[in-house]
């Protein structure tokens, strides 16, 4: 197990570096210079060749493109984003504040989905091709064609306009107030789909396997042989549903925390990308991208204890 | 491929019974939810052909008369808040969704299909460099790479494109409408084809392993014979069911693209452009967002359903039980 979790660690590193680097590049090359935006936009008469230079120096500008990249790099691993342009304060602290209001609403999220998805998946392949499954698992279709951004606006006005079941919900309180059930709600039902698929799919692959008809022909309690035989090996790939799950949350926070006005990390990404706040796009591109090659990582290792094949592989 | 499964008379008279499609079409048949997906996919894309001939008034038509009417029959769907026909705005909207579907998924396909066997057949350092380039590309969440793809790189293809313009005088790269559309397009591809590309080299290279693959190759078979009776056939199945879902994926994307802002830009018309522009009237015209919302809800759950059917009856080991 070691050796597998090194080897996945290892892995990991290429892939993070390589991320910085497409996101520098691409940010270096999508505004152009930045002092010569800066000059034309304070005062265009200073724009001559030699002050540019100079600050372009000042700034480090004229340095080869990778060290650039290099100083880029470590300012990220000392959580210096830099400056936003459009609020012209530090992005650093702003993401410190933000990020863990996302965490705690995508956690609580990821609780509800994890348990709901898992047991309706197993409901639905236990009751295989019945109306409880075709219910299930249509149900959790219907709700993940919706995309985010129609389904927020439709539960704001269902729940607080017309059914008046909520007070306005609008803003952050703290995951503990009435403010968070809907946009924990929309976290979690969104992504339904696939935990409840790979827990079919898992189960229903399992109970087809010889080992189980003989467990039943054994004569074992049903309750028994889904208990120990089936449940055990059917749930593992449901695993994988969590990087998934991961990549579906970092988007979703996007259009959930808009619809919200709540000021977490999708809100921020919202306002830099329709802003064109490079500094602040870059910013939550790559912590987004991180965030998903963690629970990647996560999701291998999980794999590895919980499946002890995949390590020979 | 809907083709395929959408006549299975022809299917019959070509292919003697019992076989693969036959079968597979005979279990989607019994899958009432996939049935109805299908009819929901066959109808968008007509719309997105044949829509815009359709609607009754031009999308960007202004009629200062009519701003924010209900439906009626005049406007069967109401008009907009400046007063756009909102049925002929859904009609050319569907055109856009369905451009975009189409167009990322062909790029996406080939593009899968191409470096995945590549990389299956090459292996080696190809294998790895495509392998790595994908897993990259994977780690980014979608929407984010689509969208920083599509805010960073339209200065730069812009400029590229005046460049060429002025050096070879083509129209062509001087239509920034068009090139927006080809970012757009092209960002939303990006991120499709790596999933698309890891299946088709899981396919080849665990079918290469299966013992009447290497029966063939033990008896001589040329290997196109391989590859077109056996090869593709059997891999053929997860294929289609991940293409399809593809499909709606695209929409989505294009859609969550322009309601953030950065798809397609106004006149033109898009179902998340719609949405987005409607929505501070929300609790004062309510159609007006429902009507784009339902739309675009309803031929992605199209979508989804002909997948998820597809994949039953293509995959049919998991239904066995």
């Amino acid at each position: 197990m070691l050796t597998y979790a090194i080897k996945r660690v290892l892995l990991f590193i290429p892939t993070v570096i390589a991320v910085l680097f497409i996101t520098f590049t691409m940010g270096y090359l999508g505004p152009g210079d930045p002092i010569q935006t800066q000059v034309m936009r304070v005062n265009p008469r200073l724009a001559d060749q030699e002050t540019i230079e100079r600050l372009r120096e000042v700034y480090g500008l004229n340095r080869p493109f990778l060290v650039q990249w290099g100083d880029w790099v470590g300012k990220i691993l000392r959580g210096d984003f830099g400056k936003s342009f459009a609020t012209r304060t530090d992005i650093g602290p702003a993401i410190a504040y933000r990020l863990p209001i996302s965490a705690q609403l995508g956690a609580a999220g990821f609780v509800i989905l994890a348990i709901g998805g898992v047991l309706l998946g197993t409901l639905a392949a236990l009751k295989q091709n019945t109306w409880i499954d075709h219910f299930i698992v249509g149900s959790a279709l219907f709700i993940s064609s919706f995309p985010i951004f129609v389904l927020a606006p439709l539960l704001i006005i269902m729940v607080i306009l017309w059914l008046k079941l909520l007070p306005s919900t609008l803003g952050w309180d703290g995951i503990f107030s009435a403010k968070a059930i809907l946009p924990i709600l929309l976290f979690s039902v969104t992504g339904w789909i696939s935990p409840i698929r790979f827990a079919r799919n898992g189960l229903i692959e399992v109970l087809s396997q010889d080992y189980v008809r003989t467990a039943r022909a054994k004569g074992l309690p049903e309750r028994l042989v889904i208990l120990r035989h089936v449940v055990k090996n059917g749930l593992i790939s449901t695993v994988t549903f969590l990087g998934l799950a991961v990549s579906g949350m970092v988007t979703g926070s996007l259009f959930i925390e808009s619809a919200f006005a709540i000021p977490g990390y999708g809100y921020m990404a919202v306002q830099g990308l329709t802003a064109n706040d490079y500094n602040v796009i870059m910013a939550t591109t790559l912590i987004g991208a991180v965030l998903v090659i963690a629970a990647n990582l996560i999701t291998d290792l999980l794999y590895g204890v919980l499946d002890p094949r995949v390590r020979y592989e | 491929m809907t083709q395929a499964f959408g006549s299975p008379a022809l299917l019959d008279e070509m292919m003697p019974p019992r076989n693969l499609w036959l079968d597979a079409w005979e279990r989607f048949q019994r899958n009432r939810m996939a049935v109805i997906g299908l009819a929901i996919a066959v109808l968008t894309l007509l719309l997105g052909i044949f829509g815009p001939a359709l609607a009754p008034y031009d999308y960007k038509y202004i009629d200062m008369r009519a701003l924010a009417e209900p439906p009626s029959l005049e406007h069967p769907m109401g008009t907009d808040e400046i007063g756009r026909d909102m049925l002929s705005r859904i009609l050319q909207g569907a055109r856009t969704a369905v451009m975009v579907a189409v167009f990322v998924t062909v790029i996406n396909t080939v593009l899968g299909l191409a470096l995945g066997a590549l990389s299956a057949y090459a292996g080696g350092i190809v294998d790895m460099v495509i392998m790595r380039i994908a897993d990259i590309l994977m780690a980014f969440p979608g929407l984010l790479l689509v969208a920083f793809v599509n805010a960073t790189m339209k200065r730069p293809v812009g400029l590229v494109s005046l460049w060429l313009y002025d050096l070879t005088g083509i129209a062509f790269f001087e239509n920034t409408l068009v090139i927006n559309y080809l970012i757009v397009l092209w960002a939303i591809s990006l991120i499709g084809w790596p999933g698309l590309a890891r299946l088709v080299r899981g396919q080849i290279l665990s079918l290469r392993e299966r013992e009447f693959i290497k029966a063939q190759e033990a008896m001589g078979s040329p290997g196109w014979r391989i590859m077109a009776l056996h090869l593709i056939p059997n891999a053929i199945g997860p294929l289609i069911v991940a293409v399809s879902g593809s499909i709606g994926g695209a929409m989505v994307l294009e859609s969550s693209l322009s309601y953030l802002g950065l798809g397609i830009q106004p006149p033109g018309a898009s179902w998340g452009r719609m949405i987005v522009e409607n929505m501070l009237q929300w609790s004062v015209y309510p159609h007006l967002v429902a009507m784009p919302s339902l739309v675009l809800a309803i031929c992605v759950f199209g979508f989804n359903f002909l997948g998820d059917g597809l994949n039953d009856a293509l995959n049919p080991r998991q239904i066995r039980s």
